[in-house]
């Protein structure tokens, strides 16, 4: 049997490549099975606040980014294309994804803040706080309705991973971006408690929200990635810098798994590209929590080498046609029942 | 030349259809779904026009009336008919605009509710899945119309109407391609597609039909509209969609509109009043809308 590793790339070896010498990860030839993105193709993204610079430059890239729920910039229109603030955990998606389509009704509507309301689901989308709770929840209507708008027009849908901790109603299980006591919080005194999700957890979450996308929009392609900005703070009782250490790791198996398999997904290494070894921290601000804005460059650069392709689309990749749900019988009954003879009565 | 017409409730728009198209010729008209309650001088009625006129176009009796025992008192009367001059024609179903439309047999009979014998699949889905009648609305939206096959199907609800209208010799083609919506509910057809099968008709008899507009749309008058879903096929307002999900649905019958909160309301009251959720129920769609929404829906 020959040597197994013999004739794999140098990509395959750490000591050619991010040991050695200047490396760099846009030297890295792009290997993406062929998924890529179409001039044409409409783009967007959510995730934790590393998303929002994908947001902000891949339409300067030549990308379509599609906007949905357009407004004014101070108000924080156009940072995603709806209105919805960072979404940092996979459930925090999946539940998006359920308010918007009538699935879940969080029991909590609206927290105080100070003399304004807050949306607890995206707690900073208006600077000044809503004026009434009924100014809430009408701008939630059509906020929703944007979010529905965006999942059904995608042909790209953008998730950046961020948290894996998040504050959970002891109500429902809604899960809020933000503790309640940060911005707002509950005026019936609802609680909630303190969650860290498990990689089992998140992957249930993560394909139960790709199935449900994908049975709403089945051509959508999915590119998913890891933030490389280090979370703020934990609430588990150890350092952060561990708690980080397992955000980490347990959002790239999220990642992983969610991508192995599925030709219309792909793994986008935002995380390797601007935290990697090779970078000795160069891309991290002196906070070493953020990227700096050459980091970021880098990463849409990259972005932008690995997916958009000149290329035409050409014929719609051909998918599973979904089987009949309707049935003989079932038109068949029509003819059992035909009309209320009274409105036929007429002449 | 004289010509019968007996079916059911279609025939009437059919009879209109023929004689626009050609009013040289005599089209007389037996609609015979009171047979179901026993109409012996009806079934009489159809034996002497089938023996009076020159030909006789006659809906399958299998889909003219409901009831097993007329349907083959019908056939009786039928197969007494001159074999050449009876010409079989199809009746028009289609549930490709209107999916979620559908009926429901409860403890052996069809229960209604201000849209009479018709029912929203999502609504008596929701009420089985124990869902307020105050979150039915949001169910309303492309998510689960996906999820419920709505969309999908649409073309295998294209397929069996052509193979409907073959098996007799007529062609559907013509109906669906039409690129509008035809049906007011899944088997009450817009005259526009009536019309069609009555250029077919008069065909099949060696007739030029006249090139004339359609007349008017007797079933739309007097039968329930079921609306289109806004992202169905069909939907007459392009990408356009409401921002409150179900919020601009409404049913038509005849001069009356009927919100669709009311509908709502009226089938939460109908399936309480029958206890449906302990009932012995056959619908469907419905049992499909169910399980899905059990499966997706968080109470």
């Amino acid at each position: 049997m020959p040597h197994p590793y013999s004739a794999l790339p140098d990509s395959a070896f750490w000591s050619r490549t991010v040991g050695a010498g200047g490396f760099d990860m846009n030297s890295v030839p792009a290997v993406t099975d062929g998924f890529v993105i179409h001039p044409e193709d409409k783009v967007v993204s959510a995730g934790s606040c590393f998303a929002q610079h994908l947001a902000r430059l891949l339409p300067t890239r030549g990308f379509r980014y599609l906007v949905t729920e357009t407004g004014p910039e101070e108000r924080l229109f156009g940072v995603y294309p709806a209105r919805f603030g960072n979404v940092y955990t996979v459930r925090q998606l999946r539940q998006l994804f359920e308010r918007a389509y009538g699935l879940f009704e969080p029991k909590d509507e609206a927290w105080r803040w100070g003399e304004v309301w807050v949306d607890p689901f995206r707690p900073n989308v208006e600077p000044a706080g809503f004026a009434t709770r009924e100014a809430l929840l009408a701008d939630r209507v059509s906020h929703l309705a944007a979010v529905r708008r965006m999942f059904e027009q995608c042909d790209v849908f953008v998730f950046t991973l961020g948290m894996t901790e998040a504050w959970v109603s002891d109500a429902d299980g809604a899960v809020f971006p933000l503790a309640p006591g940060v911005h707002g919080e509950p005026e019936d005194g609802a609680t909630c408690h303190f969650h860290n999700f498990s990689v089992p957890e998140m992957v249930d979450d993560l394909q139960c929200f790709v199935h449900r996308l994908r049975l709403l929009n089945p051509s959508v392609k999915l590119v998913l990635s890891v933030s490389p900005v280090s979370i703020a703070a934990t609430y588990e009782p150890r350092h952060v810098l561990v708690s980080n250490s397992y955000t980490k790791a347990a959002l790239r198996v999220v990642a992983d798994m969610a991508v192995r398999g599925d030709a219309r997904a792909s793994y986008f290494p935002s995380y390797e590209c601007a935290a990697g070894h090779h970078t000795a921290g160069r891309y991290f601000q002196p906070d070493m929590r953020h990227i700096t804005p050459e980091g970021v460059h880098d990463v849409v650069e990259y972005f932008t080498r690995l997916y958009l392709t000149a290329d035409s689309p050409g014929e719609t990749s051909v998918l599973d046609t979904p089987p009949a749900q309707t049935t003989r019988s079932e038109r068949d009954q029509w003819y059992a029942v035909w009309c209320d003879e009274e409105l036929l009565a007429a002449p | 030349m004289r010509f019968g017409i007996v079916g059911n409730c279609q025939s009437r728009g059919l009879r209109d259809c023929l004689e626009v198209l050609a009013p040289d010729h005599l089209f007389e008209l037996i609609t015979i779904e009171p047979l179901d309650g026993g109409g012996e001088a009806t079934l009489m009625a159809v034996t002497a026009l089938a023996n009076e006129v020159d030909v006789l176009f006659a809906h399958q009796p299998e889909y003219a009336v409901v009831s097993a025992e007329p349907q083959q008192a019908l056939r009786h009367a039928l197969s007494q008919v001159r074999p050449q001059s009876m010409i079989a024609v199809p009746t028009v179903v289609f549930g490709g605009f209107q999916p979620d439309c559908c009926v429901l047999r409860c403890n052996g009979r069809y229960i209604e509710t201000v849209a009479s014998l018709c029912h929203s699949a999502i609504i008596a889905g929701a009420y089985l899945s124990g869902l307020p009648a105050e979150r039915v609305p949001a169910l309303f939206n492309r998510f689960v119309y996906a999820g419920l096959g709505y969309v999908s199907d649409f073309v295998q609800h294209g397929h069996a109407l052509v193979d409907s209208f073959s098996h007799l010799g007529f062609d559907a083609r013509p109906i669906l391609a039409a690129g509008r919506t035809f049906m007011h509910t899944p088997n009450h057809p817009a005259v526009a597609a009536l019309f069609e099968l009555a250029k077919q008709m008069l065909a099949r008899v060696n007739i030029e039909p006249r090139d004339v507009p359609p007349p008017e749309d007797w079933l739309m008058q007097c039968s329930l509209q079921w609306p289109v879903y806004p992202g169905l096929p069909g939907y007459p307002f392009g990408e356009q969609e409401a921002v409150t999900p179900g919020g601009a649905l409404q049913l038509v019958l005849g001069e009356r509109v009927i919100p669709w909160a009311e509908l709502i309301e009226s089938s939460y009251a109908c399936y309480a009043a029958h206890q449906l959720e302990n009932a012995d129920w056959f619908a469907p769609p419905v049992e499909r809308a169910m399980r899905f929404l059990r499966e997706h829906v968080r109470p």
